[in-house]
């Protein structure tokens, strides 16, 4: 059988999703203690403990808007970074192949 | 052509080497499971194996590669605090750019004849979707405790960072060359398909099906004049 040297075969990316994305989700749920823990911080009480201001909050630190409690101490645990001007200019990306 | 490719994956595969190293400290100050921990220190490993077998391959086709390449900068926005910057880089480096990679090595190794480039895209391969899976654990974790939403609007930034300067532009003929396959390189349009493809049909998806918001990326990405 005559093998094509061309790209004529779309890659089966439905099979990639499952594989790469379902594998994904299906490892999360190895990750528990991450998983009991921010189950543990969906409760009003122990959000605002954890100082995010807002129970069940979406991306407590969303650039532009973040609590600036959270953000101060959550800054302090990231290696010594300084913090910018909001707005996610400074968003970059990680290149592949 | 095909030795600056390898030399390029070469320096991809070191800078990841150092950032998935990076990630697992942060794992792991972050209270993040054990397992992900591994997943992350054995990414860097892995990835430390990729440079060499790139490497090889770039002097099988040209100059041997030299010295190392600086440590990756930062991806995530300053302002983002702990928590939500290690997940924009798990998403960036994971769920992006190893997705992406995997897509490209699965479409070379449809195409690749030589068993022993067949061999190293195999290994490679077969490690990066390992890698892949690492970013889309972490965000199906943050899923759960509703802090995905953030990335949506972060995402042109980020797929911008992940993909070739003159993806999108014409490139000269000697590019676009089919032969390049039989090297283990993707033709230029070949390639940008491909990416096109696999982040409609997979990331994209994914992303969404994690809570975030993909009208920004997609919006980006119908910007870069891609066809259809």
């Amino acid at each position: 059988m005559k093998r094509d040297t061309k790209i004529g075969k779309r890659p089966a990316v439905g099979k990639l999703l499952r594989v790469l994305v379902a594998g994904g989700v299906a490892l999360a749920g190895a990750a528990s203690p991450l998983a009991a823990a921010a189950e543990d911080k969906a409760t009003p009480e122990k959000a605002d403990k954890a100082g995010t201001g807002k129970p069940g909050a979406q991306g407590a630190s969303q650039p532009g808007g973040s609590d600036q409690a959270a953000s101060k101490k959550d800054g302090d645990k990231k290696d010594g970074q300084k913090k910018a001007p909001s707005g996610g200019e400074d968003a970059g990306g990680v290149k592949g192949w | 052509m095909a030795a600056a490719a390898w030399a390029f994956r070469w320096q991809v595969e070191l800078e990841a080497e150092i950032r998935f190293g990076r990630l697992a400290d942060r794992l792991e100050r972050s209270g993040a499971g054990a397992v992900l921990v591994e997943l992350a220190r054995r990414a860097s490993r892995d990835e430390r194996r990729h440079a060499r077998l790139c490497a090889a391959m770039a002097a099988a086709h040209g100059p041997p590669v030299r010295g190392e390449p600086p440590p990756p900068p930062e991806v995530a926005p300053a302002a983002l605090g702990a928590e939500d910057a290690l997940l924009y880089e798990l998403v960036a480096a994971c769920c992006v750019a190893e997705s992406l990679s995997v897509a490209v090595l699965t479409s070379l190794l449809a195409a690749a004849r030589e068993p022993g480039l067949r061999a190293v895209l195999h290994e490679l391969a077969e490690d990066e979707v390992v890698h892949a899976r690492l970013g889309w654990a972490h965000l199906a974790v943050a899923q759960r405790r509703e802090a995905t939403a953030f990335l949506g609007p972060l995402l042109p930034a980020m797929l911008r960072g992940s993909v070739d300067d003159d993806l999108f532009q014409p490139v000269e003929p000697a590019r676009e060359d089919l032969a390049l396959l039989e090297a283990g390189v993707l033709p230029h349009a070949a390639k940008r398909d491909l990416l096109v493809r696999t982040l409609d049909e997979v990331i994209f998806p994914g992303l969404e099906g994690a809570g975030v918001d993909t009208g920004a990326g997609r919006a980006w990405l119908a910007e870069q004049g891609r066809p259809g």
